[in-house]
């Protein structure tokens, strides 16, 4: 192919190339809270990962014969009224905590982009359908009902909460996700894609999908704060964990010490669960405000 | 006499309107009603019209972005409404679109050389090395620097976004492109220079162009044929030299006086047409334009007029309106 | 004394990588009854300029700088958010581009013409309404009296600037800011939008501020224009003498580029080469020489200010400007 001689040729523009992650990244290393709120989440999660490796808080499950200790050199939040060490039982409900969130966060942003996904690109046909009626369905039951009936039906199941938590979180990413769809579907990208002969399955993977997962990532990060808040009330309710402790079952204990005046159990668990989710909101802000294309100041 | 390139025939794209409870189809939008044309081997032809005239909508029935209703449309021998399948796949590389919004037509996420290279990679153009100097290939035609190969649409400026767009249009080496309001969106400035580069790019590759616009001024310089479309049917076609010196039909000539000319001394002998243009959903009987049209007669109101030949055999002009020829007979309104 | 007086405005907004100076010393004046039109290709800073009158800077990112806007000897800049209120949609109002967004979808035409009434005349209920009605026939809406009680989804584009154009006029305004107000509409109904807002600013005299990209509508609407470029005036002067005889090489190549029809096709549409150049990464000394044809050595090192010539009937802020042509 010969060339055409332009001898309007625009100059390029200036500078490094940037792709639209690197300028997010860029934006969110300008937002102070946003930083902030990470360092505390990263703290947070070097805490469940030192907790996994043995490193720390192998005492969790260690009897003494203190029994609702004040705080001291020894135990650091005192003891519960089984004379365990509040503290190291704190630390490893970190642990629990990350679990429960990151199963469940990546596992229904998984599902709700999958379903959300078909659910655009085929919308108003017969998987559309499906789907939405399979969603309003789920979202019609009360979270709390179905989490007991999941439960029951799967006695014995360690992960039988994790189960009917990714079973209803996954409804709000998949909406998000197929109105995200239907929005680029119309896009002249798009249209551009068909018109190159581009097959469907390639258009979906390819110009529609890598364009919803900003909102997949910031989707992740609620998800996982709902988590983790409804482990700790199923687990104050006795439906949650099962195995090892959670700050769900630390207040959950302490409803007996509070009546006594002992509130160390119920202030440390409480302290570890607010700090969390308020850093990990913050950062789920700072977060949505890098990735919005909308937003570029 | 060489066969044209294109023929369209009595194209046409109904939208269905649903309504109720139940979703059923409770009118037709008629965007697109009935149009032939055709366009000769490397030539232009520009078509014009108002927003919701349905020109677009005739642009991606052609390349079957949209399933024509009817009608049919002939790339040289074969039948692009007939084809599917690997056919049609085969058939998109002689058939491209180059889009309006420089902002919406290129993938956020993507790279320049990521987006030209994919027509290549689906069409198995090639090897890898091979894929990558065509891709080069491409900006060094739309004058574009290779060094931008590796950035992203929104670093560049809506002109270059557009260059982009038509080198991605010109990957399989097409015969025929639609060109949607191409130009619309950029500055004047950057505008004529777009302008030029299709004009090079047709010397260079004998591609032929059907180039869409709501401004005719901008479709003078690029067309050597001119269609004016109204409420989805065509109501003049001919040659642009006879089309701008000769307008007949009175939308033609309203379109033609409505566009602002950057000259204080030009006297304003505007023909302004009162009104709206009507819905295409419930389109007015007889000539669709007599709702506004500043000439019109009692019978435009009934009967519907044929497109008629008032140039010559080699040189065509077709007109649809009453203006012209014989008073109608009440028959000729089932077309 | 003008009616409008913009002294050395200078509007910046902070961007992710620095201050962008938007508006970079801009001086004009707009007299009562007079058209001016302010073009430019996107980017120019024109839009930014009837932000900055109507005290509609988003801040942050934006802020004034430096300079006044004087409004009936009144300095704009510094007047307080309560007190700017009142102006607006009183003594200065202004049309959008997008009626579709500048209008509430979910309040009647009615409504919303009657609360500007209410607002900032003190009419009743009833009055407004009438002197509602009132507007809408001025504005050649036809059975304004039905059209009254309808919701904007329910009129077209057309229709909508005409509403648009009447609430903007309903408290006989001394000055009129139009921002492209007829570039998302289709030409036939541009062509009415624009004799309207002639034929009712000479009947209300009305002083008004046109805002575009379109030469064309320069031409045909305005007594005197003034050309931006990169945030600043690079030509101004009444309209018949900027268009017969532009002075500043940019006006020169920006008209030339204008479509028209042509006698005869061209065989290559005049442009202007280039781009016009980063805010952020703007050249030294003259900001359109890049793309001049006519550049001296001088225009890369001192920018030009808008200069009078004697003999010329424009000022124009170049160096080797193109020469007076006496008619």
């Amino acid at each position: 192919m010969n060339a055409t001689t332009t001898t309007e040729a625009a100059p390029a523009p200036r500078k490094q190339s940037e792709s639209l992650w690197s300028k997010a990244v860029g934006k969110f290393l300008r937002d102070r809270w946003g930083m902030a709120s990470l360092l505390v989440v990263l703290v947070y999660l070097g805490i469940a990962l030192g907790v996994w490796a043995g490193l720390w808080g192998t005492d969790w499950n260690t009897l003494t014969p203190t029994i609702n200790a004040e705080a001291s050199a020894e135990h650091w939040f005192g003891t519960n009224r089984n004379g365990q060490d509040i503290f190291e039982r704190a630390i490893f409900s970190t642990k629990t905590a990350f679990e429960i969130g990151l199963v469940v966060a990546i596992l229904s942003t998984i599902l709700g982009a999958v379903m959300g996904a078909i659910s655009g690109f085929f919308a108003g046909r017969w998987p559309d359908e499906i789907i939405l009626w399979l969603k309003g369905v789920l979202d019609s039951i009360p979270f709390y009902l179905f989490v007991a009936a999941v439960a029951f039906a799967l006695q014995g199941y360690a992960f039988s909460m994790h189960v009917a938590m990714v079973a209803t979180f996954w409804t709000t990413t998949a909406r998000l996700v197929r109105a995200e769809v239907i929005r680029l579907k119309g896009f002249e990208f798009v249209e551009a894609a068909h018109a190159l002969g581009v097959p469907e399955l390639r258009i979906i993977s390819r110009h529609i999908i890598p364009n919803t997962t900003h909102i997949l990532l910031v989707q992740a990060t609620i998800t996982f704060v709902s988590a983790i808040k409804s482990e700790v009330i199923l687990s104050f309710l006795g439906l949650g964990v099962k195995n090892g402790v959670s700050w769900g079952l630390m207040i959950s204990e302490s409803t007996n010490e509070v009546t006594t005046g002992f509130f160390n159990n119920f202030l440390a668990a409480s302290a570890f669960l607010f700090v969390l989710v308020m850093a990990f909101n913050m950062f789920s802000d700072a977060l949505q405000d890098a990735l919005d294309p909308k937003k570029t100041g | 006499m060489s066969t044209p390139l294109l023929r369209v025939r009595g194209l046409t794209k109904h939208f269905p309107v649903k309504g109720g409870v139940l979703r059923r189809t409770v009118a037709q939008v008629k965007a697109v009603d009935g149009v032939s044309f055709d366009i000769e081997r490397g030539k232009t032809l520009g078509l014009v019209g108002e927003s919701g005239c349905g020109k677009s909508t005739l642009g991606r029935a052609i390349l079957r972005l949209h399933e024509p209703t009817e009608g049919e449309v002939f790339l040289e021998e074969t039948d692009v409404t007939a084809a599917s399948g690997s056919e049609l796949k085969r058939l998109r590389r002689n058939m491209q679109i180059i889009f309006q919004d420089p902002f919406a037509s290129l993938s956020p996420r993507r790279t320049v050389f990521e987006t030209l290279r994919e027509p290549l990679d689906v069409h198995r153009i090639g090897t890898p090395a091979e894929r990558r100097k065509k891709v080069e290939e491409l900006l060094e035609v739309v004058g574009l620097r290779r060094a931008v190969l590796h950035r992203y649409p929104h670093e560049f400026s809506g002109g270059q976004r557009q260059r982009v767009g038509i080198a991605r249009a010109l990957a399989l080496n097409p015969k025929f492109i639609v060109a949607d309001e191409a130009v619309s969106a950029l500055d004047v400035s950057v505008q004529s220079q777009v302008l030029n580069l299709i004009d090079d790019l047709q010397s260079e590759f004998g591609i032929s162009f059907l180039f869409i616009s709501h401004d005719l001024a901008v479709v003078q310089h690029i067309s050597h044929q001119v269609g004016v479309m109204y409420l989805g049917k065509l109501v003049e076609t001919a040659s642009a030299g006879d089309l701008y010196a000769d307008p007949k039909h009175p939308y033609t000539q309203a379109l033609m006086s409505a566009i602002p000319v950057p000259d204080p001394k030009a006297g304003s002998e505007r023909i302004v047409l009162s009104g709206d243009v009507p819905s295409p959903m419930n389109p007015p009987s007889g000539c669709p334009f007599h709702t506004r049209c500043p000439a019109a007669m009692p019978h435009c109101s009934t009967i519907e007029p044929r497109m008629q030949n008032l140039g010559s055999e080699a040189q065509p002009h077709w007109v649809s309106c009453h203006l012209y020829g014989d008073t109608p007979q009440a028959d000729n309104s089932a077309d | 004394m003008a009616l409008l007086e913009v002294d050395n405005l200078q509007v910046e907004f902070a961007t992710d990588r620095g201050i962008a100076r938007a508006i970079d010393g801009v001086s004009f004046e707009v007299n009562e009854g007079e058209t001016l039109g302010i073009v430019g290709e996107s980017g120019c800073g024109k839009s930014v300029t009837s932000l900055s009158i109507m005290g509609l800077i988003p801040r942050p990112p934006g802020r004034i700088a430096g300079g006044e806007i004087r409004f009936a000897g009144e300095n704009l800049t510094r007047l307080p958010e309560k007190a700017y209120r009142k102006l607006r949609g009183s003594d200065i109002s202004m049309i959008f581009q997008e009626p579709m967004t500048a209008l509430n979808p979910v309040f009647t035409i009615g409504n919303q013409i009657s609360d500007v009434l209410r607002r900032h005349k003190g009419l009743s209920r009833k009055q407004a309404r009438a002197r509602g009605i009132e507007m809408l026939a001025e504005v050649g809406i036809p059975a304004p009296e039905k059209r009254i009680d309808e919701y904007p989804h329910q009129l077209s584009g057309g229709m909508r600037q005409r509403v648009m154009i009447a609430m903007a006029l309903s408290c006989d305004p001394k000055l009129l800011i139009a921002d492209e107000p007829t570039t998302a509409l289709d030409v036939t109904i541009q062509a009415q939008v624009l004799e309207l807002i002639k034929k009712l600013a000479a009947d209300h005299g009305t002083a008004v501020i046109l805002i575009t990209h379109d030469l064309g509508v320069v031409a045909e609407t305005c007594d005197r224009a003034a050309v931006m470029y990169c945030g600043k005036i690079i030509e101004q002067g009444p309209v018949d003498a900027l268009f017969e005889y532009p002075r500043h090489p940019y006006t020169a190549g920006l008209l030339a580029s204008v479509p028209r029809i042509r006698p005869d096709r061209l065989p290559r549409l005049p442009t202007i080469p280039g781009i016009v150049p980063d805010l952020l990464d703007l050249p030294r000394g003259c900001r359109f020489r890049d793309r001049c044809g006519q550049a001296l050595e001088r225009c890369g090192q001192f920018d030009p200010e808008l200069n009078a010539d004697n003999d010329a009937a424009t000022v124009a802020a170049c160096f080797n400007p193109n020469p007076v042509v006496t008619a």
